[in-house]
């Protein structure tokens, strides 16, 4: 069916970055590089006195660059510019996963942030052991979603009881795929609660 | 949602890429090794001492030739395509998400209608704080961007649950079904906004 297709095509375009950001910095540094080589050539037609250094001197320059400068020099600025290269490497061939979970829908495409996942995970903890906001915290990864659990002092805590709680709000989410929840008791309880 | 040239970009990147690590290569060995550095300065010696030959080959008058103005042009073609690379990102939003021509004129439905309709349906919903639609043309379809601002700590489930009812009835009410995507986020304002203590 042509409409789930392009709700997938959807989907994919929200949960993976266009690149858009990277692609228009270096277009950028590219065009003034190129403006200042054409003002260059432009004011060594007509005779006027270079900018910073006329084409012909900087050919010339380039031409004598291992005798001028030295070694060492020449050989960090190589290394520099393969970095920058690399970077753009890494940039173009990486996926670029936003931090977004994809929920199994039929009408529509749907992704959930993690803070969002995070923040209703922590609530449905914090209700089910009686604590405070202080005393849980989630952190939502791609494939774990990790609860951090500071019971009150004197009152332990059953960690059964919470995974419980935090699988059966998480089996409401749908969230593909299904992420794997990890429960972090700690052992210093909180005072003054 | 945007119809940015996503492959482009990557491919004219990877492009970048690779000649700026070639030219980084090239220029640390020649740092490293003498050769390479004595290779450098022969080729680039005899490049620039037969390049007035290479000009005055071809004269425009006695002092320019037509490689400098041939140069020129291909500085001025790069700077073209680098402007167009830079214009082809984004683009493909719309304000109208149909129209419909019939012999008595001609129907437009704009997107704000959309944005209204799903408003007052999602308003009532104490879990959400905010409810914001644009439309995107996605290949000769229109798909609808729904973005969702929940109340912090608020259920996902019941949240994408209120919106499919929501959009459930937007179908009911337009007559016709868009490619349409739901983005649950945490803003500012949701970040801002303490959790009740009681809920």
């Amino acid at each position: 069916m042509s409409e789930t297709l392009h709700t997938r095509r959807l989907l994919r375009r929200e949960t993976h970055s266009s690149r858009a950001v990277a692609s228009v910095s270096a277009a950028v540094v590219l065009l003034a590089g190129l403006a200042w080589l054409g003002t260059e050539a432009v004011l060594s037609v007509v005779n006027q006195p270079p900018l910073i250094i006329s084409p012909p001197a900087l050919l010339n320059w380039a031409a004598g660059l291992p005798s001028t400068v030295l070694p060492w020099g020449l050989t960090l600025a190589g290394l520099g510019l393969a970095l920058v290269g690399l970077m753009f490497l890494l940039v173009a061939l990486t996926p670029g996963t936003r931090d977004l979970h994809v929920v199994g829908r039929d009408r529509t495409a749907v992704v959930v942030d993690s803070e969002v996942i995070a923040a209703a995970v922590s609530r449905r903890t914090r209700q089910e052991a009686g604590l405070d906001p202080d005393q849980v915290s989630t952190r939502v990864d791609r494939r774990r979603i990790t609860v951090d659990v500071r019971p009150t002092s004197g009152s332990p805590l059953d960690e059964t009881l919470i995974r419980a709680a935090v699988e059966d709000e998480l089996s409401g989410y749908r969230i593909r795929p299904e992420p794997g929840v990890r429960i972090n008791l700690r052992h210093e309880g909180a005072l003054g609660i | 949602m945007s119809s940015t040239h996503r492959w482009l970009n990557r491919t004219l990147l990877v492009l970048l890429g690779l000649v700026l690590l070639a030219v980084g290569a090239l220029t640390a060995a020649a740092g490293l090794l003498p050769e390479v550095a004595g290779t450098w300065t022969s080729v680039g010696t005899a490049a620039v001492e037969g390049l007035p030959g290479i000009l005055a080959a071809a004269p425009l008058n006695t002092e320019t030739s037509w490689w400098t103005v041939a140069a020129l042009a291909l500085v001025l073609a790069c700077a073209a395509l680098l402007f167009g690379w830079i214009a082809s990102q984004g683009g493909g939003r719309t304000r109208t998400l149909a129209q419909q021509d019939t012999g008595a004129g001609t129907t437009t439905v704009e997107t704000s209608l959309v944005e209204d309709a799903l408003r007052s349906s999602l308003e009532g919903n104490g879990q959400i704080l905010s409810v914001g639609v644009t439309s995107w043309r996605v290949r000769r379809q229109t798909g609808l961007r729904v973005r969702v601002q929940p109340r912090r700590g608020a259920s996902p489930a019941a949240v994408v649950a209120a919106a499919e009812e929501a959009i459930s009835g937007l179908d009911t009410l337009l007559g016709v079904r868009h490619p349409i995507l739901v983005s649950v986020h945490a803003g500012a304002r949701a970040r801002l906004t303490r959790t009740r203590r009681v809920d």
